[in-house]
C-alpha cells in the first residue's frame, strides 16, 4: 500500500460514544478520546437514540478539543478529517458529520466520510501495522456479527452475517433478562469466569447451515424457556454457570465459522474486531483453536475493539491515499454494506 | 460586526449573513428534509452573496428551538463547531424570541402607529410542539417601551429563556398550553386584547396548525390579529437576536437544543 505523511483527525459518533482521535500516517495513535454514555443508558437497559443524540451535541466540541490537546497538536497541523457517516443511529451520526463538515469548511481541510464497519476491520491495522491484506475479518459487536474476506488490495467481500440479533445484542438482552445490568457483554464475561461453561449444553445455532451466517435469537429463546421451566437455574449460585454456558455457545459458533471461512478461502489469517472482540473467552478460544488449526489470529487491544475514532482516522488515511475524498454535501445512512 | 446565522428548526433551512443589525444576504435550503446535505452549500452561498468568506465572520448564531430536534441538532453542531474552529463566539437563540422580533419588523408600520397613539401591543408567539401542545411566549410592546428598550429586553440575560426575567416586560411567562384545555388558552390570550387600547398579534406556526381553535379565540375581537406569515424563524432575525445578546455581553454557553419537555422513553426508567 502507498504511504504518505498525514496527520488525521478522526471523529466517530455512530452510536452512543462520542469519540475523536488524532492519528499519524494511519499507524500511530497520537490521541484517542472516547466519551462513553454507558452510565446514562444503563438506566434504560440499552441505548436510547434520542438521549444519545442529545449527549453528542453536548460533548462533540469538548471531545475534539481534548483529542487535539492530548496529541499536542493544533487544527492547523491537521491534514485530513475522517468521520463515520454510516451505518449507525441517524441522530447520532448527524452530530459528528455536522461537526466534521464545519471544521473542514472553517479550516479548509479535506474531509472523508467512512464506513464504521470497515473502520472496525482497520482497527487491526492500527494494532499490527505490518498486517497485509488477504485475511478473514470477523466484526462482532452490539450491532453487527459478520465475516468478511479482505483481499490483498484491502477490498472487502462479505461472506456471512447474522440473520437476526448481533452477538453483543444477545449478550445485552440476556443480561437484562437475568437482571444483571447493562452493558451485558462485559458483565456476562466477568460473571462467567466463576461458572462451569459445560453446565448446560445450549444449541450451537446454524452450526450446520453450510454458510457463514449466524443466528443468536433462538439461542436467547432457548435460555429463556429453560429458565422458565427450571426456575432454580436463575438462582444466584447457578447464574455464573448459566451465563458461561450461554457465552460458550456464542463463542463456539463465532470461532468455528471464522475458521471455516478461512479454510474455505484457503487463508491462514483471521483478524477480529468490534466490541465483543473484547470478550476474554472469545479471545482465548480464538487463540486456542487457531493454534490447533495453524492459523494466525489478530486481535486488537481492548481500547481498539470498542467504538473509537482512531480506527476511523486510520481508515480515512488509506481511503484518502486511494484517491477518495468526500464533498460537503455528504449525507448519513443508518444502513450500509461494505 | 459580521454575523452568520443558521436556522434548521423547521422543514426549511435558512442561512443569513448580517452586518450588525442589517441583513446582507440570505440563502435557503432547496433539499427539504435533508438539512445535512444542504447546510454547507447554503452557508457558502450566503457568504459569497455577502462578498465574504468564513474568516470574515465575527459572530455565529443558530436557533435552539423549540422545533424539530434532529433538524435543530444539525444547525447547532455545525454552528458551534464553526465558531469553535474559528475561535469566535456563538449564541443560541430561542425561536420564540426570533419570531417575536420577526413579527415586530413585519408589522412595523402598524406597531409604530399604535405606539405613537399610546396603545399597548402584545405579541404572542405560539408554536405547535406536537402531542397536542402549544408552546407560547408573550412579548409586551408598551407605549413607554421605546424600540431600543425593546431590543435590550430581548437580550437582558443569557439564559435559554431570555424573556423570563426581563423587568421591562409586564408579561413574561412562557407556558405550554394543552389543546384540550383551549379555554385556558382563551383565558390567557383574550384579556391581552381586551379594551380599546390593547392590541394583540398572534404569530408562530400554531395558528395555522390549529386554525379553528385560534379563530374561535380571536372571535369578533378586531384588536386580535393573527399573523400567519410570521410562522417559521428566519436566519436574519436569529442574527439580530445574537447581535443584541452580544452587545449586552451575555455569557456564552455550550449550545444545546431547547427541549420543551423531558425525554422519557417508552417503557420508562428501569
Amino acid at each position: 500500500m502507498k504511504t504518505r505523511q498525514l496527520t488525521i483527525l478522526g471523529i466517530e459518533t455512530s452510536c452512543d460514544d462520542t469519540a475523536a482521535a488524532v492519528v499519524k500516517d494511519g499507524k500511530q495513535i497520537l490521541s484517542s478520546i472516547v466519551s462513553s454514555q454507558n452510565d446514562i443508558h444503563r438506566r434504560y437497559g440499552g441505548v436510547v437514540p434520542e438521549i444519545a443524540s442529545r449527549k453528542h451535541v453536548q460533548m462533540i466540541n469538548i471531545v475534539v478539543e481534548e483529542a487535539l490537546r492530548e496529541a499536542k497538536t493544533a487544527m492547523e497541523k491537521i491534514d485530513l478529517i475522517s468521520v463515520t457517516n454510516r451505518p449507525g443511529l441517524i441522530g447520532s451520526l448527524l452530530v459528528g458529520v455536522g461537526a466534521a463538515k464545519a471544521i473542514s469548511y472553517a479550516c479548509n481541510i479535506p474531509m472523508i466520510a467512512v464506513n464504521h464497519l470497515k473502520a472496525h476491520l482497520f482497527s487491526n491495522l492500527l494494532a499490527n501495522p505490518e498486517i497485509e491484506g488477504n485475511f478473514i475479518g470477523l466484526i462482532v459487536s452490539g450491532g453487527h456479527s459478520s465475516i468478511y474476506h479482505v483481499d490483498g488490495q484491502f477490498h472487502i467481500t462479505e461472506l456471512g452475517h447474522t440473520v437476526d440479533d448481533a452477538a453483543g445484542e444477545a449478550f445485552d438482552k440476556i443480561a437484562r433478562y437475568l437482571g444483571m445490568g447493562y452493558p451485558g457483554g462485559p458483565i456476562i464475561d466477568r460473571i462467567s469466569r466463576e461458572g462451569d461453561e459445560n453446565m448446560i449444553d445450549f444449541p450451537r445455532p446454524m452450526w450446520d447451515s453450510g454458510d457463514f451466517n449466524f443466528s443468536f435469537s433462538g439461542l436467547k429463546t432457548a435460555l429463556i424457556y429453560l429458565t422458565r421451566k427450571n426456575k432454580g437455574l436463575t438462582h444466584e449460585s447457578n447464574l455464573p454457570g448459566l451465563a458461561a454456558s450461554f457465552q460458550k455457545a456464542i463463542v463456539d459458533v463465532l470461532v468455528e465459522k471464522s475458521i471455516r471461512a478461512a479454510r474455505h478461502k484457503g487463508l491462514d489469517r483471521i483478524a477480529i474486531s468490534g466490541g465483543v472482540a473484547a470478550n476474554s473467552r472469545l479471545r482465548e478460544e480464538f487463540i486456542r483453536r487457531c493454534r490447533e488449526e495453524n492459523i494466525s489470529v489478530f486481535i486488537p487491544p481492548l481500547k481498539l475493539c470498542m467504538d473509537n475514532a482512531a480506527m476511523v482516522g486510520c481508515l480515512g488515511y488509506y481511503e484518502y491515499l486511494g484517491g477518495k475524498e468526500s464533498s460537503l454535501d455528504v449525507d448519513v445512512y443508518s444502513r450500509s454494506d461494505l | 460586526m459580521n454575523i452568520l446565522g443558521i436556522d434548521t428548526t423547521t422543514h426549511e433551512l435558512t442561512v443569513a449573513v448580517n452586518v450588525d443589525s442589517s441583513i446582507q444576504s440570505f440563502s435557503k435550503g432547496i433539499n427539504l428534509k435533508k438539512h445535512m446535505v444542504a447546510i454547507m452549500g447554503c452557508i457558502d452561498q450566503a457568504l459569497k452573496k455577502a462578498g465574504m468568506d468564513i474568516t470574515d465572520i465575527d459572530l455565529y448564531a443558530a436557533d435552539i428551538g423549540p422545533g424539530d430536534f434532529t433538524g435543530t441538532r444539525i444547525g447547532l453542531s455545525v454552528a458551534k463547531t464553526l465558531a469553535w474552529a474559528r475561535g469566535k463566539p456563538v449564541y443560541g437563540i430561542n425561536v420564540l424570541d426570533a419570531l417575536a422580533l420577526q413579527c415586530f419588523y413585519s408589522n412595523l408600520r402598524a406597531f409604530k402607529k399604535f405606539l405613537l397613539e399610546g396603545k399597548e401591543i402584545v405579541v404572542a408567539v405560539c408554536m405547535d410542539v406536537r402531542r397536542s401542545e402549544i408552546f407560547s411566549g408573550f412579548y409586551n410592546i408598551a407605549a413607554d417601551t421605546p424600540m431600543a428598550k425593546l431590543k435590550e429586553s430581548r437580550c437582558s440575560e443569557g439564559s435559554l429563556d431570555p424573556i423570563y426575567c426581563s423587568k421591562d416586560l409586564s408579561l413574561n411567562k412562557t407556558l405550554p398550553y394543552r389543546l384540550e384545555n383551549h379555554k385556558q388558552l382563551q383565558q390567557v390570550i383574550s384579556p391581552l386584547a381586551a379594551g380599546r387600547d390593547k392590541f394583540l398579534y398572534v404569530c408562530g406556526n400554531a395558528p395555522a396548525a390549529y386554525k379553528q381553535l385560534f379563530k374561535q379565540m380571536a372571535g369578533a375581537n378586531k384588536n386580535i390579529t393573527i399573523d400567519y406569515k410570521t410562522d417559521v424563524p428566519h436566519a436574519g432575525h436569529i442574527n439580530l437576536c445574537a447581535f443584541f445578546k452580544h452587545q449586552k455581553g451575555c455569557p456564552q454557553q455550550n449550545l444545546q437544543p431547547y427541549y420543551v419537555r423531558d425525554f422519557i422513553p417508552f417503557g420508562g426508567v428501569k
